[in-house]
């Protein structure tokens, strides 16, 4: 477990002393790049245009095309240039709205869980001398090492009204027959699956925050007289931000993306349709309704969305900063 | 024949041992015989020599038939690649045929085959000779791979329809004699919940093809093809008449809801929940193997009826074997598909692995249909299938792409079932959408009138 | 605080171990309420595992027919691995296989290109960095999922689906490795040690290999374990680009038995099969995690402070 004190006196200086931005940039007297030491960012810059920006860009490419037919369609079609028609299809489509708005609720469920359940755990474990401290991190963090997929199909066994241990738990505490894979339980439930799996993963995020504070903050507060739970409010969360910025915008990034836990639960309930989530909509337009092209434009709008809610949201997280 | 989404894992493949053997053989007369490409050109068919191989895309393990064409011609070798079932590999067929890369045959089930017949990737075998073998298949099933005049796919599988239930159950709770029209169904069914409030007689599934076999009996059609011109049904008479009944159901609360042929499903059936269902005959292998618990216990009686005194069947299923037009050797693809068909061992062994009822009027006729079925307490139900495969309603179509119809029109089942809305009005939603759909891609189509 | 001023504070609580955390002033009901709730929230993570391991050692009868949270009468965990590793020829070793390979192998190069972008970002000045590192950031705004389909139609036009290749290349990319081996090579790799070895004569890639590299240790750690589990929960990028079953990692094998257990031929056994599947994809993981705490527990906190 590395101390408060190790951390400061390895490579990371005085991290808590400066007012925390981020992307900081240090103006150093830098090398100017030779060819040789480019060679160390090429394989880099290669893979990174081969599989992220060419296929965002073949994507676009295809969002525009379209397939025509004519009479009865029996004979081959040909492609065609569609113009903005399967963007104009996607927004206007029903099943898509209803996606986006499941993950707006789904988003609004999952995160605050998540990140609040880390947060009130990670100040537990900071602020008291409990015992067995290390191995309760270690059981929070556990969930986070079950990939996403196994995670759900774990899950969807839990939830199976003739399998699961917590369909009893619940009748016999006298909520009834709960069906937790109902059209009204069923976004709960895959909330239940992403926060199990991640709390632990951010709460120890910040707790390697919380433990980077120096000593000397705390005992200035404590000269004052702060009660430990001022003491969290007053110089724990502060120091948290930066930290806590983060794990929120990969919160939202993937809840924007949800897929995986979808896709297990579809096999077991009809709740859960094959257009639930936007991702899973484009995947099935892809490859059960054969339509590529409308699959590729529901992906870059996925895109553009996601890049646009996290540019907000960092705009304005540091707007707030600076105030 | 299932449409699922399901990938089926569960196949033994193929002994490595046989593949090798014969890429080996292969190889080594190709070697041998001065990289001579001759076998390619001639007939197609290949000698003992210089045997051709040809892939097959299929997710019911027919080693043991292919084992019996190779000896009886041994001038043409199968590849057998066991691929999931439905949807994934449909999936993959249909970016093999755009990238030029397709198997030489494959297995595609008869409502998505138009689909594939419409990408323009599937071989016309009527220029090998299918038209000569169509008597011998029943007549809904050869309307089903014809299209312009052309033949696209041999029909292999059917999926004629009975009426399954728990006698057990029925008898305890008073249902003494079977219901042999829908209307008495509905009517057993409240009396049923009636009498067992957590149970339920039959289900109402968001299952597009069960929809679909009930307005096909009931004399319905989703898709006519009037000229060059798709006429789209989904809201025609019979379909709204069909979707009161079922809604009927719904809110009486006299309904199971789950999706048919998953495990909530099957769960409802072992633990009694669920008492009957109205199903087609591949579903006897799937309740031995998932409901062991109800062995003895169900019954096959015929498929109720939408009118007294009548017979009209439809289907819930059925399957077809397909060339695809980019094999290489076409006339030894059309070979192995015609003998899979015809020849009486292999409708034996093809029944065997699990393909479902025949379709051909000589493969109905073999002895392994006419069995007592131990699941069914001894009951032979053979009777039942041979007359429903006879009397299905003979004209219905699937349409151009009915992959998309399903997808969607389950959705919407699904939120009508879950009390977002009724069934008539997805039913709607999807005329609605289907029209828009076929449109945007410029083909004609025009709501039934 | 001395010892004698902490036991002097109400409920007479000790000061908290040599971690340095500020002394605790719990009073004792107080904190068997803490423990308390620490321990639901344990059981709330550790139940599912629990049940796991419960469920592995049932057959597919008694897991319908007992108690999810503990043993039936039988204990048939030997049988169900037997059947699962035998189960379509060892095809579930495979599986293992090609997960290593995916995740393990693609993480580590993963995290070597993302070392030497964000130490060329940290330590050189070009034209148009601040603008590449811009784009590199935007792709780390681009999660997996959204791109596994663009990357499918992609590897379509070259007919390279379905292989090896189509689902391990494009999981070399790591955006966010890039980021977090800059900011730590910024405030982690003195540029003095590498004047001096400059001086010395030492070229560019060994400056970077020896010393650089041995600094960001920590980073790389954390980045190999964030490439890793990114690649393990990618599960839209070998399901859209896998045919071949010989070729998918255990997540997808998992997934594909799982949607297959109520299909026709499927064995009798195939649920607990399934289980046991997720038995042994689970606990192998876990182990490696809790033994290599001592190193991702450091590295986590780089990405926490910088961020």
């Amino acid at each position: 477990m590395v101390t408060k004190d190790q951390f400061a006196a390895a490579a990371l200086p005085a991290a808590a002393a400066r007012p925390h931005r981020p992307h900081r940039r240090r103006q150093k007297a830098g090398n100017s790049l030779t060819w040789r030491s480019a060679g160390l960012i090429v394989p880099f810059a290669v893979i990174f245009f081969l599989f992220l920006i060419l296929p965002i860009g073949y994507a676009v490419y295809q969002s525009f095309l379209g397939q025509q037919s004519s009479g009865l369609g029996l004979g081959p079609s040909t492609t065609v240039f569609a113009g903005l028609s399967n963007y104009w299809s996607a927004i206007t489509s029903p099943q898509f709205g209803a996606g986006i708005g499941r993950i707006a609720i789904f988003g609004l469920i999952n995160i605050p869980l998540t990140i609040g359940l880390a947060l009130l755990f990670a100040l537990i474990l900071d602020a008291s001398a409990i015992p067995c401290r290390g191995l309760f991190r270690v059981i929070y963090f556990l969930p986070y090492a079950i990939p996403g997929v196994v995670g759900g199909i774990l899950w969807a066994f839990l939830y199976q009204p003739q399998l699961s241990p917590y369909s009893d738990m619940l009748s016999a505490l006298g909520a009834g027959q709960v069906n937790l894979l109902s059209t009204n339980m069923v976004i709960w439930s895959i909330a239940n699956i992403v926060v199990w799996e991640f709390a632990g993963y951010n709460m120890l995020i910040l707790t390697a925050t919380l433990n980077a504070i120096p000593a000397e903050q705390y005992e200035a507060a404590r000269i004052d007289g702060c009660g430990r739970v001022r003491e969290a409010i007053r110089i724990k969360i502060p120091q948290l931000r930066p930290a806590l910025v983060m794990t929120v915008l990969f919160a939202i990034i993937g809840t924007l993306q949800l897929f995986n836990e979808p896709l297990v639960l579809s096999l077991v309930t009809k709740s859960v349709t094959t257009t639930y989530t936007p991702n899973f909509m484009s995947y099935t337009e892809a490859f059960s309704n054969d339509d590529y092209y409308f699959a590729a434009a529901i992906s870059v709008i996925l895109a553009v969305i996601t890049a646009a809610l996290s540019f907000i949201f960092l705009t304005v997280v540091n707007r707030r900063a600076a105030r | 024949m299932i449409k699922t989404h399901l990938p089926a894992v569960w196949r033994p493949l193929r002994a490595p041992g046989r593949i090798a053997a014969a890429l080996c053989a292969v190889a080594l007369l190709a070697a041998g015989c001065g990289g001579s490409s001759g076998s390619s050109a001639s007939g197609n068919t290949g000698t003992a020599q210089h045997p051709v191989t040809i892939t097959v895309w299929d997710w019911v393990n027919s080693s043991q038939a292919i084992s019996l064409f190779e000896k009886s011609h041994p001038g043409i070798r199968v590849k057998l690649d066991i691929v999931p079932a439905g949807a994934p590999t449909y999936a993959k067929m249909f970016a093999a045929i755009k990238a030029g890369n397709a198997p030489d045959v494959g297995l595609i089930e008869l409502d998505t085959l138009p689909q594939f017949v419409a990408t323009g990737g599937l071989l016309n075998i009527a220029n090998y000779g299918a038209d000569e073998i169509k008597n011998q298949f029943v007549g809904w099933a050869w309307n089903q791979v014809s299209f312009n005049g052309g033949v696209y796919a041999l029909p292999l599988s059917a999926s004629p329809i009975g009426y399954h239930f728990n006698q057990t159950l029925l008898k305890k709770y008073g249902i003494n004699t079977v219901p042999t029209t829908y209307a008495q169904l509905a009517a057993d069914a409240k009396i049923y919940h009636e009498r067992n409030p957590s149970g339920y007689l039959i289900d109402v599934p968001p299952n597009t093809n069960y929809l679909a076999l009930l307005t096909w009996q009931a004399g319905g059609r989703w898709f006519t093809a009037k000229g060059n011109t798709w006429q789209v049904g989904f809201t025609s008479p019979q379909s709204h008449m069909v979707a009161n009944y079922l809604q009927g159901l719904i809110n009486n609360g006299d309904a199971f809801t789950d999706m048919s042929f998953l495990t909530p499903w099957y769960q409802g059936l072992a633990s009694g929940e669920l008492a009957s269902f109205v199903g087609p005959q591949w579903a006897d292998a799937l309740l031995a193997q998932q409901v062991g618990s109800q062995s003895g216990k169900f019954r096959v009686a015929e498929a109720p009826q939408w009118v007294a005194g009548d017979q009209v069947d439809g289907q819930e299923g059925g399957g077809s074997l397909a060339v695809f037009k980019d094999t290489k050797y076409p006339a030894a693809a059309y070979t192995f598909v015609q003998w899979m068909l015809t020849n009486p061992q292999a409708q034996v062994l093809n029944y065997e692995s699990g393909y479902g009822w025949p379709t051909t009027t000589s493969g109905a006729k073999i002895p392994q249909l006419n069995q007592p079925i131990p699941y069914f307490g001894g009951q032979n139900p053979d009777a039942i299938y041979t007359k429903s495969n006879q009397t299905t309603e003979q004209n219905w179509q699937w349409g151009p792409n009915y992959n998309s119809v399903s997808t969607d029109l389950n959705n919407y089942l699904a939120q009508a079932l879950s009390g977002h809305g009724t069934i008539w009005q997805a039913l709607q939603q999807e005329e609605a959408t289907e029209l828009q759909e076929l449109k945007s891609q410029g083909i004609s189509a025009e709501a039934a009138s | 605080m001395s010892p004698a001023q902490a036991r002097s504070l109400p409920g007479g609580s000790r000061r908290a171990a040599s971690t340095g955390d500020p002394a605790s002033r719990i009073a004792w009901p107080n904190k068997a309420g803490l423990l308390l709730v620490l321990i639901l929230f344990a059981a709330y993570c550790l139940l599912p595992v629990w049940w796991l391991v419960v469920s592995a050692t049932k057959n597919s009868a008694e897991l319908f027919a007992t108690s999810g949270f503990w043993f039936a009468h039988g204990f048939d965990l030997a049988s169900n691995l037997r059947e699962l590793f035998d189960f379509q020829s060892h095809i579930f070793e495979r599986w293992i296989l090609n997960t290593l390979g995916y995740a393990v192998i693609g993480s580590a190069l993963a995290t070597l290109f993302a070392a030497g972008a964000g130490y060329v970002f940290a330590k050189y000045r070009f034209t148009g960095r601040r603008f590449f590192f811009a784009v590199v950031l935007g792709g780390v705004l681009l999660p997996p999922n959204v791109l596994a389909i663009p990357l499918y139609l992609l590897f379509s036009q070259v007919h390279a689906t379905n292989t090896y290749w189509s689902v391990f290349l494009p999981s070399l990319v790591s955006p966010f490795g890039v980021y977090l081996c800059r900011i730590y090579a910024e405030a982690g790799v003195p540029d003095e040690l590498l004047e001096a070895a400059r001086i010395d004569g030492a070229g560019e890639i060994y400056v970077f290999r020896s010393i650089a590299l041995r600094l960001m240790r920590p980073a790389l750690i954390t980045v190999f374990l964030f490439q890793l589990v990114a690649i393990w929960n990618n599960v839209l990028l070998p399901l859209v680009m896998l045919n071949d079953q010989h070729l998918y990692p255990i997540t997808l094998g998992l997934y594909s038995m799982y949607a297959s257990a109520s299909a026709i031929g499927a064995p009798p056994n195939a649920t607990a099969l399934v289980v046991t599947g997720v038995l042994v994809s689970v606990i192998p993981l876990i182990i490696a995690f809790i033994a290599l705490q001592r190193y991702w527990r450091g590295g986590v906190a780089v990405g926490a402070i910088r961020g």
